[in-house]
């Protein structure tokens, strides 16, 4: 009976220990410590480090170059370990200073002239220097073919003889180092958009003293790649990688921004999107990108919890294999689009959780030009009644609906659509799959006839011409000739306001033709704890950390 | 013995080929490739078809099934696992930071699963229709029937997320240095979970082992000789009832595997079967049949284990020998 008691006690007391000690992750209290001149009141209150523990639930490939820049999570940790030229403030539309503290754009929309900080160092100290962009540009040209299939370099290869380049050690001829912190980009065409396209990541400027000489595959099997003794100039030094687990950084005292007031940052990994929310209830972590929708009324009204809907760049949408002849006939594709009631849908199954669109985000949604498709049974009819009696459309045949219903929001889309489609006499038929059975599928253009679409972000109208074009119909396999003129004529257009007239007509014929029904811009749940101030979440949740060395965390109470 | 040892392992061998044929065809048969999942689908529809081959080609997957499962399996003779898309590194660095953690957590199930469940279903057995009995039968039940996922969520939601007792994610506090009560704090619910699940299958078997045994004319000669209570059932009926608990313990091995794919995935656990999950999603054929590979052996041996485990609880059993 004793040696019960003894064992009973034992296996209590040892519940006990690890309930007790085991607490979760709570930030501890921060210190002051931050000696930069612009940086923000540093948090105090404790002799620990102040540390903001995040994640977003997506995930993240080991690799610390853009020659390997494949996913959202990489770059959040890029912008908290490197520098672009320039960023985007949280609008997404007004370029703030990165590296380059000025910059120039010719009025042709030729030459790019970038001023670096004077005060921009390497997390070894090393100052940043033109040689730097030099090297960074110069070798994504020289090693263009290693980079295909991750992310387009097309800024880089843009410049003036970066195709003479590739495969040599030689520098392209529109590169020039016009002193140590100045550097001049002339491309091979005028392109009024390319400062747009410094801000993305893969254009993250890397460190030539560290480098340099490295071939492709050199580079991407290094340590500097992989994550161990990764130097960049950012906000962040990396300081050691757990599989799975967190990527640690601890601030940059000498950062030429100011030294960030968060001492340590915690980039969670592997964090099971059914979790999140109980992760950041239980303090385990600070913030939170892209929660699940239905995780927005359970941490709502919780306290020391903020969390947040926020209109983002992604849309979701459906998309036409226009060249299908099912779906060839805009009439088609229009009546489809009238035909669907997404103002119904998105206010009552989604809770409003979006911004409805009848064009691709970015364009200018409220020209009165623009059709915006509200929903009209009748005129879907009367558009598919005059496609089937010229012989465009056969309303005996299906129209095959492919998707993964993993895809957040798709199941309940492709139910309503089904309905809708019913309901003018259309034989909608539905063929859901894996994400990776979906994905083998897009390219079989004449095995579905709709393709739900999400999260493809346009940040400016010129993105949208990668997707359209003659040369290289891909997608929807929409050319258009008229509207590939509209968009080079647009690039060489240096005046804002003469190159938005182009894209209104671009956006015209585009809500004309309708190679995708755009549904509406998903609005993204990100939580955070009320003790971190100092940031706006961006539209493009992607680039929030832009400005991480502003944050403050107040210490835990 | 020792022959009979030496003879599984050599039947094994087989076996762990067919086994890594047959993923490794299913693999090939899956719909998608480590490029269409990696890659962004909105990057991916902007890629021409000529690039998509070129990145075929670099990771192999333009060559026919049988001649990558051979260069694969060529790779494994010579102590290569592969290489991760996903993971931009060897597989074995992957797996071997993997198996540790996965080890442990199997592990520590198992033993509080094969102890609690043993001594449940012992007293469930000694006392028949008693309360005990009821609980311990509506226990078996319940932990059988409820997905691990569901207790473990409920878990998350009441010591985790409300009453904020114990950690929901990961082996460690980050930013704290290592020590055992982080880390068995931080193992409660992920062994909680397994655990149970194991014990309430074991409960059910040792309850009905028991039954049978305590009603044999042996137990019953024993109580005529005037032996202890405790000694008949230790000594006398339990060892007899451990057989068909050990060939329980063997068979839910690689349900228990099954589990841990989906308990380290909810509690951000980084082991195997979280390592799992993400070789799926990225259609990582290296990785996935690393993983693969490493969970087949681990099963076929545990299943060694238990042969050789019925010749130590009953020496009646005379493993490799003719009679």
């Amino acid at each position: 009976m004793r040696s019960r008691a003894i064992v009973l006690m034992s296996v209590l007391a040892l519940v006990v220990a690890a309930c007790g000690t085991a607490t979760p992750s709570a930030p501890p209290a921060s210190t002051g410590g931050s000696t930069a001149p612009v940086s923000p009141a540093p948090s105090t209150g404790g002799d620990e480090p102040a540390t903001l523990t995040v994640t977003r639930l997506s995930d993240f490939p080991t690799c610390f170059h853009p020659i390997c820049f494949q996913t959202g999570n990489q770059y959040m940790n890029f912008q908290l370990l490197y520098n672009s030229l320039v960023k985007v403030d949280a609008d997404e539309k007004t370029f703030i200073p990165d590296l380059a503290d000025a910059w120039e754009v010719s009025p042709d929309a030729t030459t790019f002239t970038f001023t670096l900080n004077p005060n921009a160092k390497w997390h070894d100290g090393t100052p940043v220097t033109a040689d730097d962009v030099i090297y960074t540009a110069a070798t994504a040209a020289q090693m263009a073919d290693a980079y295909v299939g991750t992310y387009p370099i097309a800024n880089w290869l843009a410049v003036k003889g970066a195709d003479a380049v590739k495969g040599t050690t030689n520098i392209p001829e529109g590169l020039e180092k016009v002193d140590a912190l100045t550097v001049k980009f002339t491309l091979a065409a005028p392109n009024a958009v390319w400062l747009n396209n410094v801000v993305d990541p893969a254009y993250m400027i890397m460190p030539k003293h560290l480098l340099d000489g490295q071939t492709a595959d050199q580079l991407k099997a290094s340590n500097f790649v992989n994550g161990k003794g990764t130097i960049g100039s950012g906000p962040y030094k990396l300081v050691a990688i757990t599989p799975d687990q967190a990527i640690e950084y601890e601030a940059h005292a000498d950062y030429h921004k100011g030294a960030p007031s968060i001492d340590k940052v915690f980039f969670r990994l592997g964090v099971n999107p059914d979790t999140a929310a109980a992760q950041i209830q239980s303090a385990e972590l600070d913030m939170v990108f892209d929660l699940k929708p239905s995780d927005f009324d359970t941490l709502d009204g919780k306290e020391g919890i903020s969390v947040q809907r926020v209109p983002g760049v992604g849309q979701q949408s459906l998309q036409f294999p226009v060249t299908n002849p099912q779906v060839a006939d805009p009439r088609v594709r229009q009546a489809i689009y009238y035909a669907f009631d997404r103002k119904t849908l998105l206010e009552t199954v989604f809770q409003g959780a979006g911004k409805r669109l009848w064009i691709w985000t970015s364009f200018d949604e409220t020209d009165p030009a623009l059709d915006q498709y509200d929903f009209n049974p009748d005129k879907a009819k009367q558009l598919i009644d005059a496609a089937v009696a010229d012989g465009k459309f056969d309303k005996s045949k299906p129209l095959r609906i492919i998707y993964y219903p993993e895809e957040p929001g798709w199941q309940e889309i492709s139910a309503a659509l089904e309905n809708d489609l019913k309901n003018i006499g259309l034989n909608p038929v539905l063929e859901p799959s894996d994400a990776a059975g979906w994905e083998a599928k897009l390219p079989l253009v004449d095995q579905y006839e709709i393709s739900l679409q999400c999260c493809g972000s346009n940040l400016y109208p010129d993105r949208a011409s990668g997707a359209f074009n003659s040369q290289n119909p891909i997608a929807t396999m929409y050319a258009n000739r008229e509207m590939d003129n509209l968009f080079l004529q647009a690039r060489e257009t240096g005046d804002a306001a003469k190159r938005a007239e182009i894209y209104k007509q671009i956006a015209k014929i585009l809500n004309t033709d309708l190679p995708y029904n755009w549904l509406w811009a998903v609005a993204n749940t990100h939580a955070n704890t009320t003790r971190l101030s100092g940031f706006t979440y961006y539209p493009n949740a992607r680039e929030t950390f832009a400005q991480i060395e502003k944050w403050i965390l107040e210490p835990a109470s | 013995m020792g022959t009979y040892i030496a003879r599984r392992i050599l039947v094994s061998i087989p076996t762990l080929l067919g086994i890594t044929i047959l993923a490794f065809g299913a693999l090939a048969l899956a719909p998608g490739d480590p490029i269409t999942s990696r890659i962004d689908p909105e990057l991916l529809a902007r890629i021409s078809q000529e690039q998509l081959d070129t990145l075929r080609h670099e990771l192999g997957l333009d060559q026919p099934v049988p001649v990558r499962y051979v260069i694969w399996l060529g790779g494994i003779i010579q102590g290569d696992l592969g290489y991760s898309v996903v993971n931009n590194r060897p597989v074995a660095d992957d797996l071997s930071a993997r198996l540790g953690p996965t080890l442990l957590l199997m592990g520590v199930s198992m033993v509080v699963g094969i102890v609690l469940g043993i001594l449940l279903g012992v007293v469930a057995g000694l006392r028949q229709y008693s309360w005990v009995d009821y609980l311990t039968t509506s226990f078996s039940v319940s932990f059988i029937a409820i997905p691990g996922f569901v207790v473990g969520l409920v878990l998350i939601y009441f010591l985790g997320a409300t009453l904020k007792v114990l950690p929901t994610s990961g082996m460690m506090t980050l930013g704290k240095p290592f020590s055992v009560a982080d880390l068995a704090g931080h193992m409660v619910m992920p062994v909680l979970i397994l655990a149970l699940h194991l014990a309430a299958q074991i409960a059910r078997y040792t309850r009905a082992s028991i039954l049978e045994v305590i009603g044999s004319d042996y137990v019953t000669t024993a109580r005529a000789k005037g032996l202890q209570g405790r000694v008949i059932l230790w000594r006398h009926a339990f060892r007899n009832a451990l057989i068909p608990i050990i060939t329980i313990v063997g068979l839910t091995l690689p349900d228990l595997v099954a589990g841990a794919v989906i308990t380290e995935a909810l509690f951000g656990w980084p082991g195997m079967g979280q390592l799992a999950v993400k070789a799926a999603a990225g259609r990582d054929p290296a990785l996935m049949m690393g993983v693969i590979l490493v969970v087949a052996t681990g099963v076929l041996i545990a299943n060694l284990l238990t042969d050789i485990a019925y010749g130590l609880a009953d020496p009646r059993v005379r493993l490799g020998e003719r009679t």
